[in-house]
């Protein structure tokens, strides 16, 4: 399919996506009467349209992310979660809840630290390399070793409430959310996407190898640290306000990709959009299904991504043997 | 503009692939790197592009150092065609061949010059198939067409042949040929002393990290060096037909 329609079709399905978003929930609210009455004002400004926006840009931070992370891997099973940087971003968060500090722009500020320190960490171990497997050692080096310091930080919790307020975190959700979250989170999604936006044609000349690429005058160091920073904006904010939602970035660009030139460069924009559609639909399914209490998003999205992972995990082997 | 190396080392592992060799590569003319498997070839073959770190020495093309080029100018420069071939995702022919214009980056022109690459290589009527759609040959020839759409001055080929039947040697021979004669510069790594005797105006000969001979082919293909560097025993005639190898026995 040609790129320019494949924008068109999925930038109208995240516009009809989006619209299901707003009115969805346990208040229906009928498109006739949108804007009639306070309250339906209300629902919608103050509840709806953030969660909404924000499902938007973490769907299309994540949805890049991913598509970014396979194209420099060469690998259609990377996930932005096997850098570390999600998992250092969650860490530094639940680092303010255990220290019981309150204040908006506290928890998402520690995680946006957390993130940066991954990815100061990542850098350092990746080093100038730029060898693949080294990238990848260190990205799961971090990984486990953020994995096993949330791990002592819930132990050590001072109170079962801050334990448990970090496992709810931990399982990462979009209700609730204000505009001040979209403040914080917009601007620094939209470095990071520059970032891997920049990166795009040095990702294609990958395609052929680490050293055709450089032949060709592509600076391997120079796209390692870009995709950090791109990675680390759109990860490390996005899990600053959502928590972990995970496999959006494995998914969505492996869906889009048969749907393209398979260009790891022509997938980046549509990636972003499809991601951003995932997000908005799992959302509005978790607030339809009727429920005592509402379903995590991370946890919904684990559970309709591992399958997927293991189909195709299953579909790969298959073509190997 | 000749590119002349001098005293290059290459060590990998605390171990010397590479030691000190020196040379020049006449512009415009094919340049063979010969020698048995392990003698360094491909080390130096990248060591040339700039690709890879050089421990001591210099490689200047003309006036200028290649380690000095900022990488978009040497890459516009020198074409680099690997051993391996490797394509990741599945895209068509004409993007693999687009993919050469890389370090360009300009719009105008470029289509021209991918058109003219997929017709040198003889690879247009491949253009809308996808890499894993493709044979080894092909897949070897549309890599070589990569290379040409960036129009480097300087092309360096590690055993281009390696994959092709023997028509597509004859026409990979023949399109080196009239690149050179078109003023291009070629250094090509070749296994067979056959080909490699018909084929080059020079040849350089390398064993055990270093440079055994080097010079014009019917100066440096002689059975005295061959017996010394492959341990084998040949006959060498010069006619008309250019420079034949028979009669080759192990020693």
């Amino acid at each position: 399919m040609k790129q320019s329609y494949l924008i068109i079709i999925l930038s109208l399905s995240l516009l009809l996506t989006a619209i299901l978003s707003i009115l969805a929930g346990k208040v229906w609210i009928s498109p006739l009467e949108f804007l009639s009455g306070e309250q339906n004002t209300a629902i919608i400004f103050e509840l709806r349209l953030p969660r909404t926006l924000l499902g938007i840009i973490i769907g299309a931070a994540l949805g890049m992310a991913g598509a970014a992370m396979q194209g420099f891997l060469r690998n259609p099973l990377a996930d932005p979660g096997l850098f570390g940087i999600s998992s250092s971003a969650a860490l530094g968060a639940i680092f303010s809840i255990f220290l019981g500090l309150s204040g908006f722009w506290i928890l998402p500020l520690f995680a946006l630290l957390g993130a940066a320190l991954g990815m100061t960490l990542l850098a350092l171990l990746a080093g100038r390399s730029g060898s693949l497997i080294i990238f990848t050692l260190a990205g799961l080096i971090l990984s486990s070793l953020t994995g096993s310091l949330t791990a002592l930080l819930i132990s050590l919790a001072p109170n079962p409430f801050a334990s448990s307020e970090i496992i709810t975190w931990l399982m990462g959700a979009i209700t609730d959310r204000s505009w001040n979250d979209i403040y914080f989170t917009a601007p620094l999604v939209m470095i990071g996407m520059i970032a891997l936006l920049c990166i795009a044609k040095m990702l294609d000349a990958l395609t052929l190898g680490q050293e055709v690429a450089i032949s060709m005058g592509v600076n391997i160091a120079m796209l390692q640290y870009l995709l950090v920073i791109g990675i680390g904006f759109t990860v490390g904010a996005s899990v600053a306000v959502t928590g972990i939602i995970g496999f959006v970035g494995l998914v969505v660009p492996h869906l889009m990709r048969p749907l393209t030139d398979e260009k790891p460069s022509s997938l980046l924009i549509p990636s972003a959009i499809a991601g951003a559609i995932l997000i908005l639909a799992a959302d509005s399914i978790i607030r339809i299904i009727p429920s005592a209490s509402e379903l995590r998003l991370g946890i919904t999205m684990s559970l309709m991504g591992a399958p997927f992972f293991l189909a195709l995990l299953y579909h790969m082997r298959r073509r190997l043997v | 503009m000749n590119l002349a190396f001098d005293n290059i080392s290459v060590t990998a592992n605390n171990k010397q692939i590479v030691s000190n060799v020196s040379g020049q590569v006449e512009t415009g003319k094919i340049t063979a790197i010969i020698g048995p498997n392990g003698a360094g070839k491909t080390t130096l073959l990248s060591a040339l592009a700039g690709l890879r770190a050089i421990n001591t020495g210099t490689i200047y093309i003309g006036d200028d150092n290649i380690h000095q080029m900022s990488m978009k100018e040497r890459a516009k420069l020198i074409g680099y065609l690997p051993q391996r071939s490797e394509v990741n995702w599945n895209i068509s022919v004409r993007h693999i061949v687009a993919l050469g214009r890389t370090p360009h980056y300009r719009k105008n022109g470029d289509e021209k010059a991918i058109q003219n690459a997929m017709l040198m290589a003889n690879v247009q009527h491949l253009a809308d198939r996808k890499s894993d759609h493709l044979s080894g040959g092909e897949l070897s020839r549309v890599l070589f067409a990569r290379l040409l759409a960036g129009e480097p001055e300087w092309i360096l080929l590690d055993e281009p042949m390696a994959n092709l039947d023997l028509a597509h040697q004859f026409d990979m021979a023949d399109l080196l040929k009239s690149l050179a004669s078109h003023g291009k510069s070629i250094v090509i790594i070749m296994h067979d002393l056959q080909q490699a005797a018909q084929l080059a105006d020079n040849v350089i000969i390398m064993n055990e990290g270093e440079i055994n001979a080097e010079g014009p082919t019917q100066e440096v293909l002689k059975p005295r060096i061959i017996e010394h560097v492959f341990g084998i025993k040949v006959d060498i005639v010069y006619d008309s037909g250019g420079i034949n190898i028979h009669n080759i026995l192990r020693v």
